[in-house]
């Protein structure tokens, strides 16, 4: 049952886009942790369904897709799981220069939805048009448009004017 | 704040350090294979069980449907006593006698005797035709008295 083929493509595949899918799942889950379980989870998804792929050239589409979708699944059983969510993230991000306002940013999107998450991120990190956003979510194009509105509104209400200047001031160190 | 803030920040946080990866394609691979190895072994288990399950269904079913005979072990043969089957037929009382006999042919008719309350009967001295008067010898007949009647009492013994 073995397939050495798929088995080749697949690894050459895993090495290009890993990093990536890394980099996307901790930011849609905030943390590194989630971020491996779901990075797993999700190629693991993409092995056990690539022999039935009939075409195998988006792979890489296919495959952020499955990551997302699997994040949203995750938090979605996380309802009827036992482990209590908290508002500060499991780890301090490791020293840099700009430190404050990522978790000024990473603490304002914690309290964001999965969707709408989701949604922000395929939007402002992959440059996804609502388009694209939608058939990766499964949902129509007004419900990318209104999750990221709503997303948006969000992250400047939590944030607020304080944000503004902390912006302001990482803008001008940048 | 702006969506190109939120674009801006996501590459500051894509500038950082990423921690070391501890996943590689070969854990992913034999973990798939893996799975793909007790999925095999479910479906396999699954489908003998399930047909396993229909099978005994079928069979139950069919035991315990309504007007079947019972399954037990069958009790050998017993006396005839136990199983003997009553008739309901009605056994009809023999017909009363005609008052008129059948008529039978005259040549074997019999005359039922008569009963034994009858007189006796007398003994008559019978005469030879061939006697002389004087050599006369009376020939006595006599009769056998049945029933009541006491022998000799009324017998009458002829002398000369």
């Amino acid at each position: 049952m073995t397939d050495p083929t798929w088995n080749a493509e697949f690894t050459r595949h895993f090495d290009l886009t890993a990093d990536s899918m890394r980099f996307t799942a901790y930011l849609l889950c905030g943390n590194w942790h989630e971020a491996e379980d779901v990075v797993q989870a999700a190629f693991l998804k993409l092995y056990l369904a690539g022999p039935k792929l009939a075409r195998r050239d988006g792979l890489t589409a296919y495959t952020r897709k499955i990551v997302v979708r699997t994040f949203i699944g995750e938090r979605r059983r996380m309802r009827w799981r036992r482990e209590k969510l908290t508002d500060s993230p499991p780890e301090m991000p490791s020293g840099g220069e700009h430190i404050e306002d990522r978790l000024v940013v990473w603490q304002a999107m914690s309290v964001l939805g999965a969707r709408q998450r989701a949604v922000l991120v395929l939007r402002f990190w992959h440059d996804l048009s609502v388009e694209e956003t939608a058939s990766a979510l499964g949902c129509t194009t007004g419900t990318v448009k209104s999750q990221s509105a709503r997303g948006v509104a969000t992250l400047r209400q939590r944030l607020g004017p304080q944000y503004a200047d902390l912006w302001q001031e990482v803008s001008r160190r940048a | 704040m702006r969506e190109d803030d939120l674009k801006s920040t996501f590459e500051q946080l894509r500038a950082a350090p990423m921690p070391v990866r501890g996943l590689t394609a070969d854990d992913i691979i034999s973990s798939g294979e893996a799975v793909r190895k007790r999925r095999r072994t479910m479906a396999v288990v699954g489908s003998g069980v399930g047909t396993t399950a229909v099978v005994v269904a079928a069979v139950l079913a069919l035991a315990l449907k309504p007007g079947a005979p019972p399954t037990g072990p069958v009790d050998p043969a017993g006396p005839s006593s136990t199983t003997s089957v009553r008739t309901s037929v009605e056994v009809t009382p023999p017909a009363a006698p005609s008052s008129t006999p059948p008529v039978e042919p005259s040549s074997s008719k019999q005359v039922p005797p008569a009963p034994m309350t009858t007189a006796p009967t007398t003994t008559t001295p019978i005469e030879s035709p061939n006697s002389t008067s004087s050599s006369r010898e009376p020939m006595v007949s006599s009769t056998t008295n049945t029933g009541t009647t006491p022998i000799g009492s009324e017998s009458v013994a002829v002398t000369r």
